[in-house]
């Protein structure tokens, strides 16, 4: 049976990329629908196992530079970089892979979706990067949400396994010993979101209490330097944002848990300095002159970290919103993101353009363009030839259909 | 110049979806028409008696929102302590608006589902009791009390909790088109006033898409402190924004 669904899902993954057919859960789900155990057989023999990358932000950031790290040591690593974090699209991008040999799985995985994978395969070694208020229209409550990541790591080490935990996140760093985080001084980069409205808890740093296997020291002009084993390290990163510094040093202390003996910190903090943005998360496509930027929104703390620290007065800014269920059907979060750094706005797009517009009118935001149809904001931007710096900060499905767009006119990653 | 206190209530914990755009929006809009708008803050442990000492001090217009069970369990307290002033807010016809954990709270209790009773200050004749799941979705009330609103409500609801109102002077504000939602998925009503206290499950926040409602709450809020009518002078452009959003929402599935 195992083999049977392979064959037909790779049939599906082949007919897809033919046809340009970006679903790309598509393939998985048919997999999964003729062999609901295909996803555990393939994982169960990996050498060094299988890590789990969750939390609300920098998932697939941070899965990114895992591998990249990780590679950079020889080890062959599976993962699913497309961001689609169900376990059909997980298998779609193993059947994508060409279903080769593998030394260790990196995962992301959604918070609610993802625990019925882990329930199935418990994970070798558990990255938990932070939990904040998101998809309420899924989750409910963010104190929900925080106790799915809990069984996470209750799963993981319940079966021998690692577990490595934000420590600067109060509602999650209790579930583990082993820690990463940011020293105090840095406290004023990262706004959660009781700055915006608070939870049951405060942003207390516990930082005095555990040691942090990795620390992010400083944060300036895209350098990054970090604490290790009492030595200090600088890297000047491509991934922008204090947040990807972060989630730069969460990566580098679940890989040196992996590697154990063989890591070694110089080696991997200078990969680090190389690695890219992931897709759509700053990632850049340049039409005719213009340098356009995608940048994925989920939540107001993602959304508010990008403004701060990407978009620049020299920007053409864009809103793309949908409010499919990948993007949550409920768009009332756009209310608690402050956009009062960008001043004037190019266009406003989407399915819900019209729900962001009244918010950014009512703070006088000018805004220059309003347009549901995505289809017209790409022509307006591709029919531009001016040298422009566009950045674009879209939910998850305005993401797809914006990168599907922008690729008829240049050369983009081909993420099935 | 006119000008209003528009107070909201416990901002730092029971504003969970957007709903300080609600004050936002409601400042912004009387603001266009000229009035001048004092917003203020009351949180967890305040003193508010300070807004009770003299006319000029006093809340115009008050906002609550909504907040997890754990939030709702830790204003229970300090409500009750306020419930004196804001029972005579009420009977001094202050119009209210409270969205979702607040409107529960307004009411005589919420049981959660925990089975813990949470005191509300029953101004308003309802009742919750936490349910099995939750009720989450695009909600429009289709024929609201049109002393509110003259035209449809559109919001997006997300609650564990089914209301029920137990007087008849609690009027619901109108019936609903997504049954499976309201104020408890089974008498395709929803939200629930008093006099001029209100309260719904619907944010968005329900205010931008709605002006009827800030119209109201700004009306009578300007009727009772200066016994004068309101004339509401919203620049065209928005009109036409808020105009989109609502066609927008009217084609919103569940």
């Amino acid at each position: 049976m195992q083999i049977l669904a392979e064959f037909i899902g790779k049939t599906v993954v082949f007919f897809c990329k033919l046809f340009h057919f970006g679903g790309s859960a598509f393939p998985g789900l048919v997999v999964e629908k003729i062999c609901p155990t295909y996803l555990q057989r393939v994982l169960s023999d990996l050498p060094y196992g299988v890590l789990v990358v969750t939390g609300t932000n920098g998932k697939t950031t941070t899965s990114k530079i895992v591998t990249e790290l990780l590679q950079d040591y020889g080890l062959r690593v599976f993962t699913n970089k497309t961001g689609s974090n169900f376990s059909r699209g997980v298998i779609s991008e193993y059947l994508s892979s060409g279903t080769k040999s593998f030394d260790i799985a990196v995962l992301e995985l959604d918070e609610a979706h993802g625990i019925k994978l882990v329930e199935k395969v418990a994970p070798n070694y558990l990255l938990l990067l932070n939990v904040f208020r998101d998809q309420l229209d899924r989750f409910g409550e963010i104190n929900y949400t925080a106790k799915l990541l809990e069984k996470f790591a209750k799963i993981t080490t319940e079966n021998g396994g690692v577990v490595v935990i934000n420590s600067n996140d109060p509602l999650i760093t209790e579930f583990s010993d082993l820690h990463f985080g940011f020293s105090d001084n840095m406290q004023s980069f990262f706004p959660d979101d009781s700055s915006l409205h608070s939870d049951s808890k405060t942003n207390s740093n516990s930082n005095s209490k555990t040691q942090n296997i990795f620390q992010l020291q400083n944060y300036k002009n895209s350098i990054a330097t970090f604490e290790y084993q009492s030595n200090s390290y600088n890297a000047k990163l491509q991934l922008l944002g204090a947040h990807n510094a972060l989630n730069s040093a969460a990566a580098l202390s679940i890989v040196s848990k992996i590697l154990d003996s063989k890591f070694d910190a110089q080696k991997s903090i200078k990969t680090l300095e190389m690695i890219k943005p992931a897709f759509g998360r700053g990632e850049k496509i340049t039409i005719n002159d213009s340098e356009i930027y995608l940048n994925l929104v989920k939540n107001p703390a993602g959304f508010n970290s990008s403004l701060k620290t990407i978009a620049s007065k020299n920007s053409k800014v864009i809103y793309i919103i949908n409010d499919d269920y990948a993007d949550g059907r409920d768009v009332s979060w756009l209310w608690d993101v402050d956009y009062s750094n960008i001043l004037n706005v190019e266009a406003v797009s989407g399915k819900r353009a019209y729900d962001l517009a009244l918010k950014l009118k009512s703070q006088n935001i000018q805004i220059n363009n309003i347009d549901e149809s995505i289809q017209n904001i790409v022509d307006q931007i591709v029919s531009n030839k001016q040298p422009d710096n566009y950045q674009i900060f879209c939910t998850y499905t305005a993401l797809l259909k914006t990168r599907a767009l922008l690729s008829k006119h240049t050369d983009v990653e081909h993420i099935l | 110049m006119k000008s209003l206190n528009i107070l909201m209530l416990y901002p730092e914990i029971m504003n969970i979806y957007g709903d300080m755009g609600n004050l936002d929006f409601l400042s912004f809009y009387a603001e266009q028409s000229g009035i001048n708008v004092n917003k203020v803050f009351y949180n967890l442990g305040d003193d508010f008696s300070v807004f009770m000492k003299d006319q000029n001090s006093k809340p115009d217009i008050i906002l609550g929102g909504g907040g997890q069970d754990s939030s709702q369990c830790a204003v229970e307290e300090d409500l009750q302590n306020i419930k004196v002033h804001l029972q005579e807010l009420a009977t001094d016809n202050v119009p209210m608006l409270m969205i979702c954990g607040l409107y529960q709270l307004f009411g005589t209790r919420f049981v959660t589902s925990e089975k813990k009773i949470i005191k509300g200050i029953g101004l308003l004749d309802v009742e919750t009791i936490a349910g099995d799941t939750r009720i989450i979705g695009n909600q429009i009330i289709t024929n609201p009390n049109p002393n509110i609103s003259t035209k449809p409500i559109y919001g997006f609801e997300n609650h564990s909790g089914k209301t029920h109102i137990l007087d008849p002077a609690t009027k619901p504000l109108g019936n609903i088109k997504f049954a499976e939602g309201g104020n408890n998925g089974s008498d395709s009503e929803e939200g629930a006033m008093k006099n001029n206290v209100i309260g719904s499950y619907l944010h968005g926040p329900i205010i931008p898409k709605n002006p009827d409602i800030a119209e109201f709450l700004i009306q009578t809020a300007i009727q009772n402190k200066y016994n004068e009518k309101t004339e509401f002078n919203i620049n065209a452009d928005l009109l036409d924004t808020i105009k989109s959003a609502r066609e927008i929402a009217e084609t919103l599935n569940r």
